[in-house]
């Protein structure tokens, strides 16, 4: 027995590497892709601290840009407005105010921590449950879609980024066809071009289509961009369009994003929770 | 021995600020961004004193990834990396010594008798194992010949010239 203490002694160090490494295997495993964020939430609170000064000198920046981008927004917004439009029709008519109801509600936010170069890239952002957000609102800025939001603490939330190669899904509409179709994925390598897949090669798609979030997709509201249709190729063998789409947004600038609070979502999840009670599945 | 202790924490601190703000925001959005991925841990990792007892190496290096998997978000990839350099390392640096007239307190790694060459060669083996690990882990194996053999090829020799840089500006040889 003493000998085996002995020989175990003399290998201490060999069994230290193996606990060890399997322990960071685990968490590898367990953690890494993104629930993970904030399970050591107050080791995290310095790392924030240091990323937020990180991004509070870098912000200076691109100011010009984001000045430029919420400009342009602007200009788009004044165009809707109702005071650019005069009645007429001599018609007597009624505005019910009832007619419309609220659904969607914005927060803007700070992006803390941004990468582009790896192939799952994740945001953090400076607003968490305590400003009411969840899990799985979208996150978009001036220029389009940005990401879903996968991780919330108190004060900090991690959105998974487009540019990510497992994690992001949004449902796409081909604006100018006014139809929902395909799938929009990154294949892990510039973070400028996205891929729009299973697109049938018969349709009548042109280069220069705009592609934006379809009215189905479950946590942006409709017609938030997503990029334009850069370069189409149909090859005989295969059915589907090889399509290359110039990202909207510059992943690289992000600076203040939107957050997406969709105010009928319990109601819709309410549904299909019942449907799905029923074996119907809803997706 | 204090001291050494508080410089070593100083380095850590050095490379997550140099990481954290100058690397990480270098290249971002760009297309060729993904080539640009140094991770500079390693280089505390191949520091630390090789009189340090085996185990003790395994498990500061194993904190020190850990520490920077908190700063950095990615889940044990650099825990992983760095327990592995931790272990391996020893085996390269455990019969290194002092050249004559070294101080005790002098970085053994720098003033070994061993000479310039070996001393890269050193850097330049672990530096690329680590970033070999890391980018394998990181991506899942996905876009290997694509993504993940230019990333590393790029990010190896990235890493082992901001290390050589970095190390002749800390590390002063004092000599008696």
């Amino acid at each position: 027995m003493n000998s085996i203490f002995k020989y175990l002694k003399s290998k201490l160090h060999v069994l230290l590497f193996l606990l060890l490494e399997i322990l960071s295997i685990i968490s590898i495993i367990r953690f890494n892709t993104y629930q993970t964020a904030f399970y050591y939430s107050n080791t995290r609170k310095l790392s924030l601290s240091l990323h937020e000064a990180n991004s509070s000198i870098f912000d200076y920046f691109g100011l010009y840009t984001k000045n430029q981008a919420l400009y342009n927004e602007n200009i788009d917004l004044r165009r809707k407005l109702r005071s650019n439009y005069v009645v007429e029709s001599k018609k007597i008519f009624e505005i019910n105010d009832t007619v419309y109801k609220q659904r969607y509600k914005y927060f803007p936010a700070q992006v803390i921590t941004n990468s582009t170069n790896r192939q799952n890239n994740f945001i953090t952002i400076n607003r968490g449950k305590s400003s009411g957000i969840e899990k799985g609102m979208g996150v978009f800025c001036p220029e389009g879609v940005v990401g879903t939001i996968v991780e919330v603490s108190d004060n900090y939330s991690i959105a998974v980024s487009v540019l990510n190669t497992e994690g992001f899904k949004v449902v796409p509409k081909i604006k100018e066809l006014n139809d929902t179709k395909g799938t929009v994925n990154w294949n892990g390598k510039d973070p400028n071009y996205l891929n729009l897949e299973n697109i049938n090669k018969y349709e009548p798609l042109k280069v220069g289509y705009h592609i934006v979030t379809s009215p189905y997709s479950k946590n942006f509201p409709e017609n938030v961009p997503i990029g334009v249709i850069e370069s189409l190729k149909s090859r005989t063998t295969e059915t589907f369009y090889d399509i290359k789409v110039k990202s909207s947004v510059n992943f690289g600038k992000i600076q203040t994003v939107y957050i997406v609070i969709d105010l009928f979502k319990d109601e819709i999840e309410k549904l299909e929770a019942e449907l799905n009670k029923k074996n119907l599945n809803v997706k | 021995m204090i001291l050494s202790i508080l410089k070593y924490f100083a380095l850590f601190f050095l490379i997550v600020i140099v990481q954290l703000f100058v690397l990480n925001n270098i290249f971002i959005g760009n297309y060729y961004g993904f080539l640009f991925q140094p991770q500079l841990i390693v280089m505390f990792v191949l520091l630390l004193p090789s009189s340090m007892q085996h185990s003790w190496l395994i498990l500061v290096s194993f904190l020190a990834g850990f520490l920077f998997d908190v700063f950095f978000q990615s889940w044990g990839i650099h825990a992983a990396a760095c327990t592995l350099i931790g272990f391996t390392r020893h085996y390269a640096t455990r019969d290194i010594e002092n050249v004559i007239g070294a101080r005790d307190e002098d970085n053994q790694i720098w003033t070994s008798k061993k000479g310039q060459v070996w001393k890269w060669t050193y850097f330049l083996t672990f530096t690329a194992i680590y970033h070999f690990l890391f980018l394998l882990i990181e991506s899942h194996g996905h876009n290997f010949f694509t993504r993940l053999l230019p990333s590393f090829v790029c990010s190896t020799l990235i890493a082992f010239v901001l290390i050589l840089l970095l190390e002749n500006l800390i590390y002063k040889p004092a000599r008696n």
